[in-house]
């Protein structure tokens, strides 16, 4: 009898779980109001922990780098000659640059206002590719919003709270980005794979793309911006069965080692 | 009178099973999440539910599963449901070999604990891959993780014991 009852309650909660899962499959608002709540409990927490390692290990890092200060003093005295005398020849190169531009009305990224955000959690990486920041709706900041590290694409914030956000990295699978070969301007979708490369997705194979190629957003997916880096391609494949071609992407960040992000603020900020 | 403090001192120990099980989550998330960059994270709520499944009544511990499924839902803020169908369907695997399982032992508890980490996460990501268009994590991450909780199951196991093994079972 109770073997029967044990059997009825389970077909009971896997229906209802399933009933949940369609309801979020095409509706997120129930899931991101829970990830809120978990949010708040969790986001101080980890918040609270990453900086005091960072200052335990700051603090030994000073004080080991403490008994090498001169002999560094002095290297880095002849690396500041060495870098000014590179920095005059950079200028120059910039000038130079700028002009080739104007020549070619090439499109050059326009500078955008944003937000500087530390990271204070990441996710676990065999579940799921996030991380969260210490900045949050009382910043300003909104979901959707572009994650950059330089000019290459981290990703997307997914949930906001008060005081974080959590960031879908370009490396998760769930994350797909619009993109194109900066040398050929094919497009395809990038999308985060297995072993820390992205997968570009949905290439025919008449279209060839040359291991070396560089990766930058299109902006057609009214989400990312046009021209950030994405990546390299570094292998390609071609010879699989279907219409399209397998391409893995090394990604132009470390997803692995963010320390500091920053926010792109959006079309509606602006507006 | 005996039936009210029976109930009370049973309404106690879920209180403070909940309350440990929120700490356990606090603690996955914050802190061994951000210990080796995302790797070797313990699935601290796998413990949980083999400890619930070796010890309580397996309609308690179905209904508890099923929340603490929800709240690994909610804490990937994806999709509801998989991590649901996951703790049901571990808890129930556990609790039909616990009869067969010498518990007491540490080496029982590390494979346990490997076996339930990896059980969850797969299941979870199999469901997932269900609805949306996505595969399982590379099974050196799986692993690692798997790891991780085996070798602290062992150490959170006795404090599970020793705070709900007082009275009857729920």
């Amino acid at each position: 009898m109770e073997k029967r009852a044990n059997f009825i309650l389970t077909a009971i909660l896997i229906f209802l779980s399933l009933l949940l899962t369609a309801y979020s499959n095409s509706n997120l608002y129930l899931a991101q109001f829970g990830n809120k709540v978990v949010m708040g409990f969790t986001s101080p927490i980890a918040g609270t922990f990453v900086y005091s390692r960072n200052w335990v290990v700051n603090y030994f890092d000073n004080y080991i780098n403490l008994f090498h200060v001169q002999e560094e003093n002095q290297k880095l005295q002849l690396q500041v000659e060495f870098l000014q005398a590179e920095n005059a020849r950079f200028r120059e190169s910039e000038i130079e640059n700028q002009r080739l531009h104007q020549i070619l009305k090439f499109s050059v990224l326009q500078q955008q206002e944003g937000l500087v955000a530390n990271v204070i959690a990441y996710s676990n990486k065999s579940q799921q590719q996030t991380i969260t920041i210490d900045r949050g709706s009382n910043d300003g900041v909104e979901l959707k919003q572009v994650a950059v590290d330089g000019i290459a694409l981290l990703g997307q914030v997914i949930s906001v709270t008060g005081n974080s956000s959590k960031i879908l990295l370009i490396s998760d699978p769930l994350s797909g980005v619009d993109s194109i070969s900066q040398e050929t301007r094919t497009r395809g979708v990038v999308q985060g794979d297995k072993e820390n490369l992205l997968l570009w997705k949905y290439l025919p194979k008449d279209q060839p793309v040359a291991v070396g190629s560089r990766i930058i957003t299109s902006g057609a997916d009214g989400v990312f911006p046009h021209g950030l880096s994405v990546g390299v391609v570094i292998q390609v494949d071609n010879q699989r069965p279907g219409m399209f071609q397998e391409i893995f992407i090394k990604p132009a960040s470390n997803l692995n080692r963010i320390e500091t992000v920053y926010l792109l603020k959006t079309a509606t900020d602006e507006s | 009178m005996k039936v009210n403090r029976t109930f009370r001192a049973d309404s106690a120990r879920l209180i403070s099973l909940i309350m440990l099980t929120i700490l356990l989550l606090v603690l996955q998330t914050a802190i061994f999440s951000n210990l080796f960059a995302g790797q070797y994270v313990p699935q601290l709520l796998a413990i949980v539910i083999m400890f619930l499944a070796f010890y309580w009544r397996t309609t308690g511990g179905l209904i508890f599963c099923w929340f603490l499924g929800l709240l690994l839902d909610f804490q990937i803020a994806n999709l509801l449901g998989p991590s649901m169908i996951a703790c049901v369907l571990v808890f129930l695997i556990f609790s039909t070999i616990a009869n067969n399982l010498y518990i007491s032992s540490q080496f029982v508890l590390v494979i346990s604990g490997a076996v339930g980490s990896l059980l969850l996460i797969v299941i979870q990501q199999v469901i997932q891959s269900i609805f949306l268009d996505v595969g399982l994590s590379n099974l050196v991450a799986l692993m690692k993780d798997a790891l991780a909780t085996a070798l602290i199951a062992p150490l959170i196991f006795p404090i599970l014991s020793r705070w709900f093994l007082t009275s009857s079972k729920i």
